[in-house]
């Protein structure tokens, strides 16, 4: 038993994986080249395979607006006139020629933002219904072809929507009787384009390929996976935008690996480099991908005729080609030859030395399409018209391409049947006519036959060849091959290559069988190659019983090789999963490569169980191979059975993802709440304080604040002092005045986490002032709002009933308190503009003088000039929350010059507001109109 | 605005400073946790979308990380910006409008960053369950 354990972090490794991803979008990684024409290969030998019945062909067809006009919405786009509509309509015509054979069915589809298609105005474009590909439906579609001129009016180019509804159309074609050969010819002229931003295409990419450009691990279930799975070929056809940007490139360069199942994605929006869109290399029973890639609307026309005629004849053969001449040699053995003409003005020249041209087509041959320049010739071919053949274009920059048909099929014997798992086992068949009758190998000079073992398990094994003899004259071929052992029966694709007598090499005439594959009776049988696991959670494993009978002859001995996860929703590979198989009649585990016999008659039962630590929800598959053998390994085989389980998520129970939502926001909301605690302190550092006594005289609104001493600048360095050491980050200072409380700075912490911590200063109970920052709308307190670094902040504070009236001048005693980081080469620059600040400040002043009040003739020549002794704080009257700082009984401030009471305090409210600031309803009014970063007072910025 | 004056700074972009303020330098907030904020959302959010297919088997571990970078870090850078803002109101030259708008934005930031810690937690309870 395997088990793997969930690898733990790894931090290096991760950061080394974000940063390969980072490099990849500058790093050119080589473009790996795709197999040529695999879906014309399989779509030929699903055709000339015996037991298919029908051909659906389903055209999906780009509606988006580009069409008409580029990106610019006024250049033309990349099909203005049209084209595509008669492009599509002749090669539809040539579809008749195939109906002869088989049964031939088409339908018409378009997709822009959805699909079909759809108008600006919502509406959808009409679609052309299955139709059998007979000389009326062929003509009636080629007519209704010319509807699609108007459907180029789409917004987007919704490819997974197109392929989507294509892969639903072709489940509603008509049934067939036996096989069915099914293909898409997908036509778009741009990138990928399904909303606004690289997220939606991502995921769109995702749907489609079930993985996007730069993840890993193993695809989810995707759109073009369950397309190739159906078997439907996809042959995208690419008209190449007018205009490749750098926006588009990324987009349009997807096409490819979606078509091919590999391809670069170029860089842009996605990680540049190699992609493989689904499951790569794309297993051989799957659909393939053609990618035809034209620049306009004429080479697309030339590709669609031979991609038609491809799809018949397959490739063209090689010709000599000089100035519009081409010159090839028929064969006998040729029954038919096909000319695409890339002119009207041909001449042809036959060995007989016959001229033929537009006008005068001998009996027999028929031109069936013309679409512009181009027409189709259709010539069968008799004796005489064996020899050397001259086609003159009329035009030497073009040359015509010639498609012959040889007319052979290849038949295996119906008595073959293989035994799994035994090699080297004889097949024989036969080469025929296509009416059936005996080939005439004789004409050519060369045959080679092959036979390819193709993989019809999900086990994607590569291509086996071998090579088989053919008797010439009996037309028949024999051979040994190994079929791939795991299903019910053994696809091989028959391959016959001619060689004409002149050394005319044609194309490989390809031929899909499929032959019975026979158990032997002497191994080990799975009972059932299907198998449904229980739903994985991360706890519980998924579990599922294998059934093996023992052999009807003998022992067996069986083993488990390997287990495979193919597809799953989160990308998880084996690895990811730890496994286990029990063997049911011994309860014993069972190891990868561990036999156990079982017996004739009896039966085995293994429980398989796989767990992953790893959630995902979402449908996984994978593959048990199981090994059986006879006990003198005479015989082996390999036993598949495919395995289908759903992972599943369990929900968290509801407390979690709430309780962890809460921790979650709430632990970075303490941190920074922390962070406010720490940050709330005053920076000191460097800030000198100076407190100057002033004597301030308002009158007319001017005021003039003088020194109370003799010195004449209001401001001089040494008036500055360093405060004292233990102040430099302090969450509270009190600021003093000979030996008296004047102020106090505070830090207030936010409620809000995210808002700003700032400082608050309170006066002490006798003194009131103004400061050059806003005041804090508080109700019940005088509060102004103060920097947490205080570097040129200044506070004016007086004592109550300091003011006196002096012949209509208003006079008063004052202290100033500045803090300021002196920068030397500045420092009278700096006073001046804190001077200009203070005295142009009249509104405050005056407010202040108002609210002062008046307790008697201020003796202003005092010493201590402006500052309150003692006594004189004790005789102003106490001040009421309630009150304004008017109203003091207006009997005992005789000579207040301010107003009565009951006005004081509707007007100082009023003048409050002015002077302290905004109340927040005026600030937010005004700071809508103010620039964000420089409002006429920032409150956070002293010096403004 | 710097501390002699107004600056004619309307937003992020600006940095034309008038030269008649006494000081031919003006100092100016720092950038680059702005920066470092809008990368770490920008990084988170990828990790939320993308990691899980690029990691396959690390979903628990990209939640967490997603957690860590927003809001963690993303508040971290805020705390920075703060705190040289604040230092910085020391210089006399100092932009001070200009350090405030930055906060402003880098509390936007911490808000987004906040927004998108609600379904990296969701995850991260899915895979703590699973």
């Amino acid at each position: 038993m395997r088990r793997h354990k969930l690898t733990t972090f790894n931090f290096k490794k991760f950061s080394i994986k974000v940063s390969i991803l980072s490099l990849l979008t500058i790093a050119i990684i080589p473009m790996v080249p795709a197999n040529a024409d695999k879906a014309f290969d399989g779509l030929a030998a699903c055709i000339n395979k015996e037991t298919s019945t029908q051909i659906n062909i389903m055209f999906l067809i780009d509606s988006s607006g580009s069409l008409k006009y580029a990106e610019d919405k006024k250049s033309p786009g990349s099909d203005p006139e049209d084209k595509r509509a008669e492009i599509i309509g002749s090669s539809i015509e040539l579809f008749e020629r195939i109906n002869q054979e088989k049964k031939l069915f088409f339908a018409l589809t378009t997709f822009d933002s959805t699909s079909p298609g759809q108008d600006k105005n919502g509406k959808k474009y009409e679609e052309y219904p299955w139709k059998q590909a007979n000389k009326e439906n062929v003509k009636d579609a080629s007519e209704w072809s010319e509807k699609i001129k108007n459907f180029d009016n789409g917004q987007k180019t919704d490819w997974a929507a197109g392929l989507r509804n294509a892969q639903k159309k072709l489940t509603e074609a008509p049934k067939a009787e036996g096989g069915v050969c099914q293909a898409i010819i997908w036509f778009t002229d741009g990138g990928i384009d399904v909303g606004n931003g690289p997220a939606d295409v991502v995921n769109s990419i995702r749907e489609l390929c079930g993985i996007a450009p730069g993840e890993k691990g193993v695809p989810r279930s995707s759109l073009i996976n369950s397309i190739r799975e159906s078997g439907i070929h996809l042959i995208g056809v690419f008209l190449k935008p007018q205009v490749i940007t750098d926006k588009n490139r990324g987009r349009v360069s997807l096409f490819k690996p979606v078509v091919l199942g590999q391809g670069e994605v170029e860089p842009g929006e996605f990680n540049q480099g190699a992609f493989n869109c689904g499951e790569y290399p794309i297993p051989d029973s799957y659909g393939q991908g053609e990618l035809i890639e034209v620049n306009n609307t004429d080479e697309l026309a030339e590709r669609f005729l031979k991609l038609t005629m491809q799809i018949i004849n397959g490739r063209p053969i090689q010709t000599q080609c000089q100035s519009g001449v081409t010159n090839f040699n028929l064969d006998a053995g040729i029954k038919d030859a096909v000319v695409l003409l890339p002119s009207q003005n041909w001449k042809i020249l036959t060995p007989s030395g016959a001229q033929v041209t537009n006008g005068s087509l001998p009996a027999g041959w028929v031109e069936t399409t013309q679409l512009d320049r181009f027409s189709i010739l259709n010539i069968p071919i008799k004796k005489e018209l064996v020899g050397k053949w001259t086609i003159n274009t009329g035009n030497t920059q073009f040359c015509a391409t010639v498609f012959l048909d040889a007319g052979l099929k290849l038949r295996i014997d119906k008595q073959v049947v293989l035994t799994s798992g035994k090699p080297n086992q004889n097949i024989t068949g036969t080469i025929v006519n296509s009416d059936g009758s005996k080939a005439n190998l004789a004409d050519f000079s060369d045959v080679n036959l092959s036979v390819d073992a193709i993989d019809n398990t999900a086990q994607n094994r590569k291509l086996a060849t071998f090579p088989l003899k053919v008797n010439k004259s009996a037309s028949s071929w024999d051979g040994l091959i190994n079929p791939y052992t795991g299903a019910t029966s053994a696809s091989l694709l028959l391959k016959l290559d001619l060689t004409t007598k002149s050394g005319v090499k044609l194309p490989t005439i390809k031929s899909a069988v499929d032959v019975p594959l026979v158990l032997p009776d002497q191994l080990c049988i799975l009972t059932k190659t299907n198998v449904l696991l229980s739903d994985l959670y991360t706890k519980t494993p998924a579990k599922a019983t294998l059934e093996i009978q023992g052999p009807k002859q003998g022992d067996c001995l069986l083993s488990i090789k390997s287990l495979e996860i193919k597809q799953d929703p989160r990308g998880r590979t084996f690895a990811d999963f730890a496994s286990s198989i029990v063997n049911k009649n011994t309860g014993s585990k069972l190891g990868i490569g561990d036999e156990v016999l079982v017996k004739q008659g009896d039966s085995l039962e293994l429980e398989i169980s796989l767990a992953s630590e790893i959630a995902a929800k979402g449908v996984s598959k994978g593959l048990v191979i199981l090994n059986t053998r006879t006990p003198d390994s005479t015989q082996s085989l390999d036993l598949l059975a495919n395995i289908e389980f759903n992972s599943k998520e369990i929900p968290p129970p509801p407390w979690l993802p709430a309780v962890l939502v809460f921790l979650g926001i709430l632990i970075p909301l303490s941190l920074l709440q922390l962070n406010n605690y720490f940050f709330a302190r005053f920076r000191m550092r460097d800030i000198r304080i100076a407190n100057v006594p002033v004597k301030v005289s308002i009158s007319d609104s001017k005021v003039l604040v003088s020194r109370n001493d003799d010195q004449k600048d209001l401001f001089e360095d040494r008036n500055f002092e360093y405060p004292s050491s233990n102040t430099d980050s302090e969450r509270s200072i009190t600021q003093e005045w000979n030996s008296l409380a004047v102020f106090t700075l505070k830090t207030k912490l936010p409620k809000n986490p995210f808002a700003e911590v700032s400082g608050v200063l309170d006066f002490s109970e006798d003194r009131i002032g103004f400061a050059n920052e806003e005041a804090i709308n508080d109700p019940t307190n005088l509060q102004l709002r103060a920097p947490l670094n205080p570097n040129g902040y200044w506070v004016v504070s007086a004592l109550k009933g300091s003011a006196s009236e002096v012949a209509g001048k208003i006079e008063l005693v004052a202290l100033i308190t500045v803090y300021l980081n002196i920068d030397p080469s500045q420092a009278d620059s700096q006073f001046n503009q804190l001077k200009d600040q203070i005295e142009t400040s009249e509104e405050s002043w005056s407010l202040m003088a108002k609210n002062l009040g008046q307790s008697g003739a201020a003796d202003l020549n005092q010493s201590d000039s402006g500052f309150a002794s003692p006594d004189v704080s004790v005789n102003v009257p106490k001040i009421t929350p309630g009150s304004g700082w008017d109203s003091i009984d207006s009997t005992s401030a005789a000579g207040n010059f301010g107003p009565s009471s009951a006005d004081s305090i509707g007007a100082e409210s009023v003048e409050k507001k002015k002077f302290f600031g905004k109340k927040k309803s005026e600030k937010a009014k005004e700071s809508s109109k103010e620039p964000t970063q420089a409002p006429q007072v920032d409150p956070d910025d002293p010096w403004a | 605005m710097t501390s002699w004056g107004d600056s004619t700074n309307s937003g992020w972009d600006v940095s034309d400073v008038p030269t008649d303020y006494g000081y031919s330098e003006v100092k100016k907030p720092p950038r680059w946790p702005l920066f470092a904020q809008a990368f770490l959302i920008f990084l988170s959010a990828f990790l939320y979308l993308a990691g899980p297919y690029i990691f396959v088997s690390q979903r628990l571990a990209i939640s967490v990380i997603g957690y860590l970078l927003t809001p963690f870090l993303v508040v971290f850078f805020l705390a920075i910006l703060r705190t040289k803002d604040l230092r910085n109101r020391s210089l006399p030259w100092y932009d001070r409008g200009l350090g405030k708008v930055y906060i402003a934005w880098s509390r936007r930031l911490c808000l987004i960053s906040f927004l998108i810690a609600i379904p990296i937690l969701w995850t991260l309870a899915v895979e703590i369950v699973n």
